[in-house]
């Protein structure tokens, strides 16, 4: 295993090649559009999967790791990109989720598709960088370029209410950004570089009170970017605002993308026992749950579908930060897992929210009355993937929530295990309301057994693109949840990473 | 995949009686699901599905010993059984799911707990907080006092193949669970009141109610509370009471519902009293009903009469506990046998001629897969009643038990003189017949009683008083907590600084603390 593996650089040149060859191809007809596209996100993830499959015996063993530098080695702006379990883990879950996304917005977005698609190949590109990166600088400007990028995506209706959403989320976004370079920059005149490695080596070199600065940026930094209780004004309002796939890949993908950078910060880069010694991390632990409380509480009034599904993203993402201050291998193991559940059902979730309002009046609740009957199957995905949020059998929700909830409970939190079990039964009140009025106006028909059997076929007659992206997030959530422990091999050597920080620092460094 | 598919058949337990337990569960879906082919005309494709998922996971739930797959069986249950709700009402459905979900939320919280503090596998329990914490969770599924108001409104209103397994299997489940977790030794002391409670309150329910359908969702109630009281007990022999009763109990309740369901299409009405004639109108399944009936009220010789005297005799002895059984068993007998004396009454208005015509047509054809059904609820119940060993000599110490039989037989004459004596001098307990029980109607009385704490009680616009609490209540409150929080952008930002201090001197806060 070389120490120079150029694959990297591919993954994130390759989706901005993606985006320039996009911007151009307002010249090409539709469907050539749409084959750059898909093909460009399925070259992705082909290039993952390979990694995987080619490194599976690594990955087994726990020795996966490929790095790659550019600039000169010597001076602090060199570029340093590396991948280990951790990043490999989040980088397939990502990438296999933007994958069904785009081919979703292939037939969603109707208007300006040139400009959209472009976007959304930089912010896959900016994902995946500050996924791979092992240097601050460079994982700055990445988080900068996804705020940046993903600006424009909101607004992309381009009406008053859209470009309000947008302005706070580039304000907040930016003020993020701003605690997160005070904090690069107190680092760098402590200690002169920027490599994750070489900062994890000699943090506790910087003194008590710097420390303490340090961290409650980076803290604040990232509170503000995953939308955490105090300040979470923008979430729901940008992730309700834009079109339905942007919102996926916001509530869906970009917040894991966020929690990953956490991870990366506080356990592999600042090691965890400094929070611990400042006594942080009870107070995080107590305000990600309050937030998670809070998350499901505002979404049993939101009135607006996709808003309500904003909220209940804080929820979850409250809930998963919380696990993960916990710090046993439990409670990794519980959160990993619900990040991989949340990923698929919130995204499948704001497909299928995009596709059944395509033709109502408006979002608001009153105007839902009857999609259930009119959309029948994609309705009654919404409906699986609903029971699979709120942790239903034999749905990946569950196992999660299963998870979580043990590793509450042999950390002995009843407070966390509390906040786990009413949260899913707020969030089973909040969507019965909506599932309910969609079966207002209620329809029967009477068929005989063979008639209902070959009525059945539609679901293989499906034509319609956009549905089938909708039944595969469905069936997926089935099928892992029936068969989760494929998770096993790459969520316990992620774990490892977490818990062996020691083997990423000598690596990066010794190279 | 390999790995997980062979954890869940090891996880499978082959011993004591939860085989046998199993195998009756099996016998009685099947016996809904032949009385279902003509009960259910809509969407039978599905009907048969779900009926499918339910059998399965309800094996599941009896045989695992893994906590992981014992919950992930019994949500499968709660969700199958849920959909099943929809033949007759969505309403239902979204009733009976958030019951359930609550139920078993506190079950997963329990069960995990137990998990947590050392008990890997499922298996007897010591400590007594989390044994708690488990009836509790078990409470809200299977029913136990104060947590089975949800039961009669939703077991009468579902459909009668459907009301057939929940009252005569899935709210068993339970009580299965509990003869795993609670000490054979020892009992439990709380299920052994709750269950007394449960048999007399319910009881006296029972006998109040003129639906046919209520009244045997309210002895479900008080024959759970006999199961809950035999486990409370502890013993060998008041186990195997429990199992004896859920196998009994189990046969007869699922052949009464589904001659209700007969009754109700043939005479197009759940009134007791309207039954009049049945047993020549309808001679199989009255008699299917009356043999059930007998063995709900523990006459001598039926299946019943075995399990609740192996309960009684598992008491330690004297006069009270003799005397307290025998005023319980008399309950029972006598709403088990006020049902009979109705069906056998025969007077008819047939002063006109229409109604006369009427009855000289059943209402209702005599399908094959009916009559199947019954006559396999009634051998169940005749096999308990003459092999309480049970077939492979499952219970094979109960071979050369003394069931007492001649006390028994003299307290059924007794019991029948009784009765004979209290219907004919009180015209059968000829009640008027109460409104639609459903759970709108309980939260309307419960807003009534605290509406009427302040001042005299107001008629409710009932008709949708369960969403109006669910939803608006809640909505409301919560709509407060964000007008609350969500005041102008400026005050937003104000949020920054804040955290940011608060952040910056949380050392100083934690000393302080």
């Amino acid at each position: 295993m070389s120490w120079m593996n150029i694959e990297l650089i591919l993954l994130i040149a390759l989706p901005a090649l993606t985006a320039v060859i996009m911007y151009f191809s307002k010249y090409f007809k539709q469907r050539l559009r749409n084959f750059f596209a898909i093909t460009g996100a399925g070259i992705e993830l082909y290039l993952i999967f390979s990694l995987f499959v080619v490194n599976y015996e690594a990955v087994k063993k726990s020795d996966f790791f490929l790095q790659y530098t550019i600039g000169y080695q010597n001076t602090p702006f060199v570029i340093n990109f590396a991948m280990d379990n951790l990043s490999l883990l989040f980088s397939l879950i990502v990438t296999g989720a933007v994958f069904l996304i785009v081919i979703f917005s292939t037939q969603y977005i109707r208007d300006k598709e040139h400009r959209y698609f472009a976007l959304f190949f930089l912010v896959l590109a900016a994902i995946q960088g500050s996924i791979l990166t092992a240097d601050l600088f460079t994982l700055y400007l990445f988080i900068e370029t996804i705020t940046i990028f993903t600006t424009p995506l909101i607004s992309f209706k381009k009406t008053e209410e859209t470009t309000r959403a947008a302005m706070q989320y580039l304000f907040y976004g930016i003020t993020g950004g701003i605690f997160f370079f005070i904090s690069m920059i107190l680092i760098y005149f402590k200690l002169g570089t920027l490599k994750m490695a070489a900062v994890a080596e000699s943090f506790s070199l910087i003194s008590a009170p710097m420390q303490l600065t340090i961290i409650i940026f980076f803290l604040l930094a990232l509170i503000i970017k995953l939308g955490i209780f105090p300040i979470h004004f923008w979430l729901p309002r940008a992730h309700s605002a834009c079109p339905a796939p942007i919102s996926a890949l916001l509530s869906g993908v970009l917040l894991k993308v966020y929690l990953y950078i956490f991870m990366r910060l506080f356990w592999t880069m600042i090691s965890f026992d400094f929070l611990v010694n400042l006594h942080l991390n009870a107070f995080v632990l107590d305000l990600a749950l309050v937030s998670s409380l809070i998350g499901h509480i505002f979404a049993l009034q939101a009135d607006n579908l996709k808003k309500m599904l904003a909220y209940s993203s804080i929820g979850h993402i409250g809930m998963i930060l919380a696990v993960l201050m916990l710090n046993t291998e439990a409670a990794f193991y519980g959160g990993l897992l619900h990040i991989i559940a949340h990923l698929l059902m919130k995204s499948g979730l704001f497909l299928s929210s995009g596709y059944l309002l395509q033709r109502t009046l408006s979002h608001h609740i009153d105007d839902l009355k009857g999609i259930g009957h009119k959309n029948r199957l994609v309705f009654i995905a919404f409906i699986t993937i609903c029971l699979g949020t709120i942790g239903m059998p034999p749905l990946i929700g569950f196992v999660s929530k299963w998870y979580v909830l043990l590793a509450f409970l042999k950390a002995r939190h009843f407070f966390g295990a509390f906040v786990v079990g009413a949260g899913s039964i707020i969030a089973l009140i909040y969507y019965l309301r909506y599932i309910s009025q969609a079966y207002e106006t209620v329809k029967s028909e009477s068929l005989s057994l063979k008639e209902e059997f070959f009525s059945l076929r539609e679901i293989f007659n499906s034509t319609n693109i956009m549905k089938t992206v909708i039944y595969i997030f469905t069936l997926l959530v089935i099928f892992f949840g029936l068969s989760y422990q494929l998770f096993e091999l790459p969520v316990n050597t992620a774990i490892f990473e977490l818990l062996n920080p020691q083997k990423y620092i000598e690596l990066v460094l010794g190279g | 995949m390999a790995v997980i598919w062979q954890q869940f058949l090891s996880s499978f337990q082959f011993d004591s009686y939860f085989p046998l337990l199993a195998e009756v569960g099996v016998i009685l879906t099947l016996m809904t699901a032949l009385a279902a082919w003509n009960y259910i005309k809509e969407n039978k494709f599905w009907y048969y599905i779900l009926t499918f998922v339910y059998l399965l996971s309800s094996l599941v739930v009896i045989l695992t010993n893994d906590w992981f797959f014992f919950l992930f069986g019994w949500e499968m249950v709660t969700l199958a059984t849920t959909f099943m709700l929809a033949w007759s009402d969505w309403k239902l459905v979204r009733q009976y799911f958030v019951i359930q979900f609550s139920g078993s939320s506190i079950l997963l919280f329990g069960a995990l707990a137990a998990n947590a503090f050392g008990y890997a596998k499922i298996g007897a329990i010591n400590s007594i907080p989390l044994q708690f914490l488990l009836i509790m969770g078990i409470g809200m599924k299977s029913g136990l006092f104060l947590f089975h108001f949800w039961l009669p409104p939703i077991h009468s209103e579902a459909p009668a193949p459907v009301s057939a397994i929940l009252s005569g299997w899935v709210v068993k489940l339970g009580y299965i669970f509990l003869l795993k977790i609670i000490p054979l030794e020892k009992g439990n002391t709380f299920l052994f009141l709750l269950g007394l409670a449960m048999v007399i309150y319910a009881g006296w329910q029972a006998l109040r109610s003129a639906d046919l359908k209520i009244m045997l969702a309210y002895s479900t109630v008080s024959q759970l509370g006999f199961i809950a009281l035999a486990i409370g007990t502890g013993g060998k022999y008041a186990f195997y009471g429990a199992v004896l009763h859920i196998i009994a109990h189990g046969f007869a309740k699922t052949t009464l519902f589904i001659s209700s369901g007969i009754w109700q299409k043939e005479y197009g009405s759940r009134i007791i009293y309207d039954f009049k004639d049945a047993i020549s109108r309808r001679p199989v399944t009255s008699a299917a009903a009356i043999m059930s009936l007998a063995s709900l009220g523990a006459v001598v010789f039926t299946a019943g009469y075995k399990s609740k005297y192996l309960i009684k005799s598992a008491q330690t002895p004297g006069i009270l506990v003799t005397t307290v059984f025998f005023l319980l068993g008399f309950l029972s007998f006598l709403y088990a046998a006020r049902v009979i004396y109705w069906i056998f009454i025969k007077d008819q208005d047939y002063s006109n001629f229409l109604s006369d015509l009427k009855h000289g047509f059943n209402h209702y054809q005599i399908y094959t897969a009916d009559v199947l059904a019954l006559i396999t609820g009634t051998l169940g119940i005749i096999v308990v009643s003459f092999w309480p060993e049970m077939p492979a000599g499952v219970l094979a110490s109960l071979a050369d038990k003394d069931f007492h039989l001649i006390s028994g037989l003299r307290d059924s004459l007794i019991y029948l003189a009784l009765a004979a004596y209290l219907f004919v001098n009180n015209n059968g307990f000829k009640i008027k017949v109460r409104d639609n029980l459903s759970l709108e109607n309980y939260l309307q009385a419960f807003l009534n009683f605290v509406y009427g704490l302040s001042r005299k009680s107001v008629k409710f616009d009932t008709e949708k008083i369960f969403e109006a609490f669910f939803y608006n209540a809640i909505f409301n409150a919560s709509k407060k907590l964000y007008n609350l929080v969500y005041q102008d952008f400026t005050i937003q930002l104000l949020w920054i600084p804040i955290f940011m201090t608060v952040l910056l001197l949380w050392q100083q806060i934690y000393a302080y603390f």
